[in-house]
């Protein structure tokens, strides 16, 4: 294991025309914390994410993101997919999953990466049939830790919204990434899945993994997170402890107003 | 210990298994029973048939399991009819002097370059490879479009197939002396090639199961394709490509599969379509034939193998029974077209799935799930759920 952060993010810039949706954003992720991104509606969260996850080009700036077996890779400019190969996986803000097929198929398409059975195999069906039974004992096994493992077979659109989320994490998890980037995962759930949901990330971090999280709801942030930075017109205006980040009185300006944490 | 049993979900039903079985067993016996033995309309029908099954479960490849809407399929039965019509073409004279140009007879001491017994099989292949690469040529500039754009690409790329296929020797290449041009290319007695020491004419015992086989190679390759890992990966890209390349695929690598093995599929079957007619002639092969071939599959059920086999099928089987005056009513050719589109219209309009859409999930079964989840796997490092619960 390494001792550099996961994440490094250094001077990271992204316009959008005239837009600067993020502007010359410095932050690190440290290995086995679980780090939270908040800040208001439009503050560039997102951005950052897709910019980590490959799915922006950034405008200037670094990232590199360090494997736990200490190699860095530099992630601006690599596809979405390498990214995802490197150990770094995601969930989206407005759930992404292939609603169509099976909670079990849509957490075995997280496993695509680590697999290997290609098209010949497929024609011919090669040794690809062992590969595909241990495909399918994983794919049951990331259930089941989500929870979801009596739903197996049920359409992923069908199952209700809190399921979603949570069956979009263990798609993340068969990715087995080092790093978990979930955004907003408690959006849009009941106090009581969030409260499941605090669980079941601290499990994950209790795994070994990093996990960087967008989140608005502040308990959970507030209850769980090792580190905060805090995002405003796509800077950082803040960045430390939970404890700290609150007490800022940039951040109640910016952000939290005179609610009452 | 896994169970080696897989789940229901990955099985046919037995129903499905038992009717495709029977359809096997009625064409594979069908000349047998029939009186007219492999003569007659009705075993032509069949064959004419099973060549279009086996396009439309190519064409099911990238517009079912990936979810691109191929409007150029005929491209590939255009490129595998005329690479046949042309290879067999071909001929030598004893001095070894090869004449391949088909615009001009082959002079009179010539005998076919590809002669020999069984040739027909590397014919059979080169038309697969072929439009396999030309699937895949054709695929690199699509690569970044979806959609409606990428039915239009197909669309163009087709038209341009077609129309570079009658070039004369007025344009910079002459097309005409490989293609025939507008009257295309005749494979005479002395060009159809041999298989088992028979002539593979189109009423040949030998030519009849030759194609079938093909079918039935074709249904279970595609079949083994949809249920694989790849097959998997070409779903995540017709539902999400986003969410697929947050999963690690390489979308751009499987999409050229994809349109490899479609173009392959679509090749042979336009090699057996050269080799049933005796005669191609690149006229013929229009985007009439992509847009049959399409509203098959979709009257079948797109994604679904036995739907767009079973759609397909139908749809060309009924032509050829109007046009056959079989049903004892006689329909002009030109009407064919619009009972074809009523047909769509009433079954989008009623089942917009198809006819018979993709089985996407079965029930679980509660013993092997919990055999799964105590199992062993390399590619889960999670604590068992009984540790973790202990």
């Amino acid at each position: 294991m390494s001792d550099a952060p996961v994440l490094a993010v250094t001077k990271l810039r992204k316009q959008f025309g005239g837009v600067v949706a993020v502007k010359d954003v410095d932050f690190e992720v440290r290995r086995g914390s679980i780090t939270a991104l908040i800040g208001p509606n439009g503050a560039g969260k997102t951005t950052v994410f897709n910019l980590v996850t490959g799915n922006y080009e950034a405008t200037a700036g670094s990232v590199s993101f360090t494997a736990p077996d200490g190699v860095a890779h530099a992630l601006v400019g690599r596809r979405p997919d390498r990214i995802a190969r490197l150990g770094i996986a995601r969930t989206f803000q407005n759930i992404r999953l292939f609603g169509d097929v099976p909670t079990l198929d849509n957490v075995k398409l997280g496993l695509h990466s680590r697999t290997r059975a290609g098209v010949l195999a497929a024609l011919l069906r090669l040794p690809a049939a062992r590969e595909e039974r241990d495909v399918r004992a994983a794919a049951y096994r990331y259930l089941d830790f989500v929870g979801l493992a009596d739903k197996s077979h049920a359409l992923a659109r069908n199952l209700p919204y809190g399921e979603q989320r949570r069956l979009e994490i263990a798609r993340a998890l068969a990715l087995a990434p080092s790093l978990l980037l979930l955004d907003e995962p408690a959006a849009g759930m009941n106090p009581q899945e969030t409260a499941d949901l605090m669980g079941l990330i601290r499990r994950i971090r209790d795994l070994g993994m990093t996990v960087l999280l967008i989140e608005h709801d502040m308990k959970l942030v507030m209850g769980i997170s090792d580190h905060v930075v805090v995002l405003d017109h796509g800077e950082v205006i803040a960045a430390g402890t939970p404890g700290a980040v609150r007490a800022d009185p940039a951040v109640v300006r910016a952000y939290l107003g005179n609610e009452e944490l | 210990m896994i169970p080696p049993r897989r789940p229901r979900t990955e099985y046919a039903s037995l129903l499905d298994l038992l009717l495709g079985a029977a359809a096997l067993l009625a064409v594979v016996l069908l000349p047998l029973l029939h009186g007219g033995g492999f003569r007659g309309t009705l075993p032509n029908v069949t064959l004419y048939v099973c060549i279009y099954v086996i396009l439309g479960l190519g064409l099911n490849v990238v517009v079912g399991f990936t979810g691109l809407l191929d409007l150029g399929y005929v491209a590939f039965l255009a490129t595998g009819a005329l690479l046949t019509g042309f290879l067999l073409r071909m001929t030598t004279t004893p001095d070894g002097v090869l004449h391949w140009r088909v615009t001009e007879p082959p002079p009179a001491d010539a005998s076919p370059l590809l002669g020999f017994d069984g040739s027909y099989l590397l014919v059979l292949l080169a038309s697969g490879i072929a439009c396999a690469l030309l699937g895949v040529l054709r695929g690199i500039p699509t690569l970044r479009v979806r959609g409606d754009y990428y039915a239009i690409m197909t669309l163009g790329f087709a038209e341009i197939l077609f129309e570079t296929a009658l070039w004369d020797r007025s344009y910079p290449v002459d097309m005409e002396s490989v293609t025939g041009g507008t009257f295309g290319v005749k494979l005479s007695s002395l060009h159809v090639p041999r298989l088992f020491g028979r002539q593979l004419f189109y009423d040949e015992p030998v030519f009849y199961y030759l194609v079938v086989g093909v079918v039935v190679a074709t249904f279970v390759a595609v079949h083994h394709v949809n249920r694989s890992r790849f097959g998997r990966a070409l779903a995540s890209i017709r539902l999400d490509e986003t969410a697929a390349r947050a999963c690690g695929v390489d979308v751009a690598r499987h999409k050229l599969a994809a349109f490899a093995i479609s173009g392959f599929v679509g090749g042979v079957g336009g090699s057996l379509y050269a080799l049933n007619y005796g005669t191609v002639a690149a006229k013929g092969l229009d985007v009439w034939q992509s847009v049959l071939i399409l509203c098959g599959v979709v009257l079948g059920g797109m994604g679904s193998i036995r739907g767009a086999a079973f759609g397909v099928g139908a749809l060309m089987a009924l032509g050829e029974l109007l046009r056959e005056d079989l049903g004892g009513v006689s329909v002009p050719p030109e009407a064919r077209f619009l009972i074809y589109g009523l047909l769509l219209i009433v079954v989008m309009r009623f089942r917009p799935q198809g006819l018979l859409p993709p089985v996407r999930h079965g029930r679980p079964v509660t013993w092997e799930r919990d055999a799964l989840l105590a199992a062993e796997t390399p590619l889960c490092s999670l604590p068992a759920p009984a540790e973790e619960r202990a």
